[in-house]
């Protein structure tokens, strides 16, 4: 199990590198079937798995450039800290892959129903 | 049924990849915006210099540019086209986004960007025939081979660094306003100088001095408008002499009384649209070589207007602050020239009443007989709305604009549409480009003269220094021979003597070459005294800077760099040494409390400086404004717009009779003196001040109330800088003040071994998520210069590779 949620987040960094925003959905599409567990818990793994890779990336970011962009768009959102915008990205990967992975585990659950 | 619950978690999944990818009013889709990878995120710079790539297309031999400590490209080509493509590849790489939404506001396409909210200014664009007036540049440029070939070149270094980006690449503002980067085009590079032109050269008050005319009757316009200040002293010094006859015109016996006086909005020329330059003779410095110094006054927004750069090819060598959209250098030098340039406030936008046959609008009366009209249908393409057709109507004084006749005031009783027809500078064909060629690679005066005739709009005073030790001002531009008053008021569109019946031959221009005083000047006020044979206009800016300059050079000897610094950053307040001791005299202290006693003695104490830690401005510059608009507030409350006095004319009126006429409040039954004016001018400002920064206290410090910002440029909050504690006064030498100010400052000290130093406030990227966005502001606000590295040859190796902090470069090989 901890291993489909590793690929899921590894994935989820390395895909975006490649593709749009939307690929943070493709992993969980791609592994959420293969989870033997509750819709609830796959949702959860799904999104925890993103929302660490996600984080992770705008944390290094926000970081390595000092948050000189950070602190600008959180002004522009009127937020009052940087992380929170690091937060707002982090679920925002987060729900995609939830979403993705809960899709996926249905879609195999419905499936072996029969 | 047993699909459902994959059915619903799948649907749940693409309304949200829906909602994400939605824009919804200013908030940017948030799934690319806050894409880690590819969204906001990507534009926090770490690696700046990480994306050079090692050859580019189109080029026609290797370039070689150097990055210096503050990011100033040092440009080293082979040839003139590479050069300017080189220039455009750079501009576009720090400020993409500028140069787009510049453009697109002076094509009046603003609403195809950002949506319904901009149309009106669209509209105003089209109607005021911008576009046009940029198609009639691009023919001009056409025309001349080279120039036309500086405009292919630079857009072509613009587009091959568009080409080259990947979206996650794109600028900031595009992430926000989800928008794409278009191919530029040598269209917008002339677009981008009818903007300069609007900004700078469409100040009008036609339609308000009519009514103020009408109003207040000619004496009025004489006391406020006409004559000159008694303290004025114009560019060219008065002792210049004019040995030639004017170019006759033939002008009307009586002026015209327009239909409306009406509605048609002036033009606001914001306030901080001023500039000085100046340049000292090597008989005055300790170098015995001139120094050159200019500041243009400007909106102040992030990213700057001005671009630095250094160009090097076979036959230039020039330094100094470029555009962002136009290439060459606008402010600079070369290794023989330095020149500046402050606005010319010259008439050159008339409006005409027009009187069309019909409704269709297809003919128009005009010297005795009905003439054609031409339409252009202009489109206005609103984001996420319906296109807008709107057809102008040319007539040959210019585009057409319908007066929308206000609410029924008899004195006008227009309720047929009223139309008038902009003729405008702007539209006439020039080719700036051509001039600042030139320019860049002058040697001498006469190169810098020969320059200068290329250069149309908008009229700038050009100021001059050279290594050979000529000093020279040229007032410079393409102004209309007028009939003395012409075009103050609404013209008649019907009679041809009121059509521009030529143009003030070149060598008639207000110039002076190596004057006796020993420095030339410039500060926007009027170009020369009253002796001078032409009419130019009446509305310069007010004396005091002028003045203020001129005395401090008169004054100065051995004159160093640091001297020119110190004027920069002067910020002696003539207007409040005027009148100041006069308010003080006038107030009635006895109606006074004893806090504010206390303030009126503080201002007693002050010494007239606009310095930041000073309280005494805040209070004089409240108590100002107070009294000015409770003299004219009874006679101007019309619901048609007037022309009101300047401040330095209203200033010498009530100096030399402080009980005149408008002083009286006449909406009152009493007969208010100056001294009540003053009184309850100034108790009604100490309660602003109150209201706003709380009692007295260090937060009146005029560094405070002086409310310096410098915003984004889409006013995006987070994105500016706000709040910067400062001096400076509009009637200051340095111009700071609100969100207006010294765009650039710069001193050149010629000499074999030309040097310079200059600030603007801002930085080479127009990232804001890179240091550079705004890492020169603090040494702006606070007066410092930089010293600007001017290589002669690319700089070696050794230099390259110094660890010195402050010599770093970067250097960048580009092969074709």
């Amino acid at each position: 199990m901890i291993i489909l949620f590793l690929l899921i987040a590894v994935n989820a960094f390395f895909l975006n590198l490649v593709l749009p925003w939307w690929s943070a959905a493709l992993p969980g599409l791609f592994f959420g079937h293969r989870m033997n567990v509750t819709p609830i818990l796959a949702f959860g793994m799904g999104f925890f798995a993103v929302f660490l890779a996600w984080g992770a990336h705008a944390l290094y970011i926000h970081v390595a450039s000092a948050a000189v962009l950070s602190a600008r768009i959180s002004e522009l959102f009127g937020l009052t800290q940087d992380w929170i915008l690091i937060v707002i990205t982090a679920v925002i990967g987060g729900l995609l892959s939830g979403f993705a992975t809960l899709t996926s585990l249905l879609l195999a659950q419905s499936r072996n129903k029969k | 049924m047993k699909y459902l619950p994959f059915g619903l978690s799948l649907a749940a999944g693409l309304v949200l990849i829906w909602i994400l990818s939605t824009r919804w009013g200013n908030i940017p889709p948030m799934g690319p915006f806050m894409d880690p990878d590819g969204g906001f995120w990507a534009q926090a710079e770490r690696h700046p210099f990480s994306n050079l790539a090692d050859q580019l297309p189109g080029l026609k031999d290797s370039v070689e540019v150097y990055f210096d400590n503050r990011r100033v490209p040092h440009v080293f080509a082979q040839n003139d086209h590479d050069l300017y493509y080189m220039q455009g590849y750079l501009q576009a790489r720090d400020r993409l986004f500028q140069m787009e939404l510049q453009t697109y506001d002076a094509a009046g396409r603003l609403s195809e960007l950002i949506g319904i909210s901009l149309v009106d200014r669209d509209r105003q664009s089209r109607r005021w025939g911008m576009v046009f007036g940029a198609e009639q540049a691009v023919t001009e440029a056409q025309k001349h081979e080279s120039s036309w070939a500086i405009f292919k070149a630079y857009s072509a270094g613009v587009n091959a660094y568009i080409n080259s980006l990947e979206p996650e690449q794109y600028p900031l503002e595009y992430k926000l306003l989800d928008n794409v980067p278009e191919p530029w085009t040598p269209l917008k590079t002339a677009l981008l100088l009818k903007n300069m032109t609007r900004t700078l050269a469409a100040g009008n008050s036609d339609v308000s001095h009519s009514n103020t005319l009408a109003y207040f009757g000619p004496e009025f316009i004489e006391q406020f408008f006409d004559k000159d200040h008694n303290l004025l002293d114009p560019i060219i010094p008065t002792s210049r002499s004019w040995d030639f006859e004017r170019v006759p015109v033939r002008r009307p016996d009586t002026i015209f009384v327009p239909k409306v006086a009406k509605s048609i909005q002036p033009f606001p020329v914001p306030e901080g649209v001023g500039s000085n330059n100046w340049a000292v003779s090597g008989n005055k410095t300790a170098s015995k070589y001139p120094i050159l110094s200019n500041d243009p006054h400007l909106r102040l927004t992030l990213p700057s207007i001005w671009y630095e750069i250094q160009l090097h090819a076979p036959g230039v060598n020039t330094y100094g602050v470029s555009l962002l959209g136009a290439p060459g250098v606008v402010i600079g030098f070369n290794e023989q020239v330095a020149w500046g340039v402050t606005n010319v406030a010259s008439d050159v936008l008339d409006w005409y009443e027009i009187r069309f046959e019909n409704e269709v609008k297809e003919r128009y009366w005009h010297d005795g007989q009905w003439k054609p009209t031409t339409k252009r249908i202009e489109e206005i393409h609103v984001r996420g709305g319906k296109t807008i057709i709107d057809t102008v109507i040319y007539t040959h004084h210019g585009p057409v604009s319908e007066v929308k006749h206000g609410n029924g005031d008899e004195q006008i009783g227009a309720d047929e549409p009223i139309y008038h027809a902009l003729r405008w500078i702007a539209h006439e064909p020039s080719n700036e480009i051509r001039a600042f060629y030139q320019l860049n690679r002058a040697k001498n005066y006469d190169e810098y003269v020969e320059a200068l005739t290329h250069y149309q709009a908008p009229a700038q005073n050009f100021v001059f220094a050279s290594a050979e030790g000529d000093i020279a001002l040229w007032v410079n531009g393409r102004f209309p021979n007028k009939w003395d008053g012409q075009g103050r008021t609404l013209s008649d569109g019907t009679d041809p003597l009121y059509d521009w019946q030529g143009w003030i031959p070149r060598e008639h221009h207000p110039h002076i070459k190596n004057p006796e005083r020993g420095f030339v000047s410039s500060a926007n006020q009027e170009s020369t005294a009253p002796d001078y044979p032409y009419y130019m206009d009446d509305v310069y800016a007010p004396f005091e800077r002028g003045r203020r300059i001129n005395e401090r050079l008169s004054e100065m000897d051995n004159i160093t760099k640091d001297d020119m610094q110190a004027l920069l950053m002067d910020n002696y307040s003539y207007h409040a040494a005027e009148i100041l001791p006069s308010m003080l005299e006038w107030i009635k202290t006895d109606s006074l409390s004893p806090i504010q006693r206390e303030v009126v003695d503080s201002l007693q104490a002050w010494n007239y400086y606009n310095n930041a830690p000073y309280r005494a401005p805040s209070i004089f510059r409240n108590w100002w404004s107070e009294l000015y608009e409770a003299i004219l507030i009874d006679e101007y409350d019309a619901d048609f717009p007037l022309r009101a006095p300047a401040r330095d004319r209203l200033v010498q009126q009530l100096k030399d009779n402080s009980n005149f006429w408008m002083v009286d409040d006449q909406r009152t039954q009493e007969v208010e003196t100056i001294r009540d004016q003053a009184t309850a001018s100034f108790i009604k400002a100490f309660d602003d001040l109150i209201e706003y920064y709380g009692p007295w206290s260090d937060d009146w410090d005029w560094g405070w109330v002086i409310n310096n910002n410098i915003s984004h440029l889409t006013q995006t909050n987070g994105l500016g800088a706000l709040n910067l504690y400062s001096g400076g006064g509009a009637e200051s030498v340095n111009a700071t003040r609100g969100s207006s100010g010294p765009s650039w400052r710069m001193i050149v000290e010629l000499g074999p071994e030309i040097k310079a130093w200059g600030v603007y406030p801002g930085g080479a990227s127009g990232n804001p998520g890179s240091p550079n966005y705004d890492s020169m502001i603090e040494s702006w606000r606070t007066g410092e210069l930089y010293e600007l590295h001017f290589y002669r040859e690319p700089p070696l190796y050794s230099q390259v590779m110094s660890g010195d902090e402050s010599n770093v470069l970067v250097k960048w090989n580009i092969r074709p």
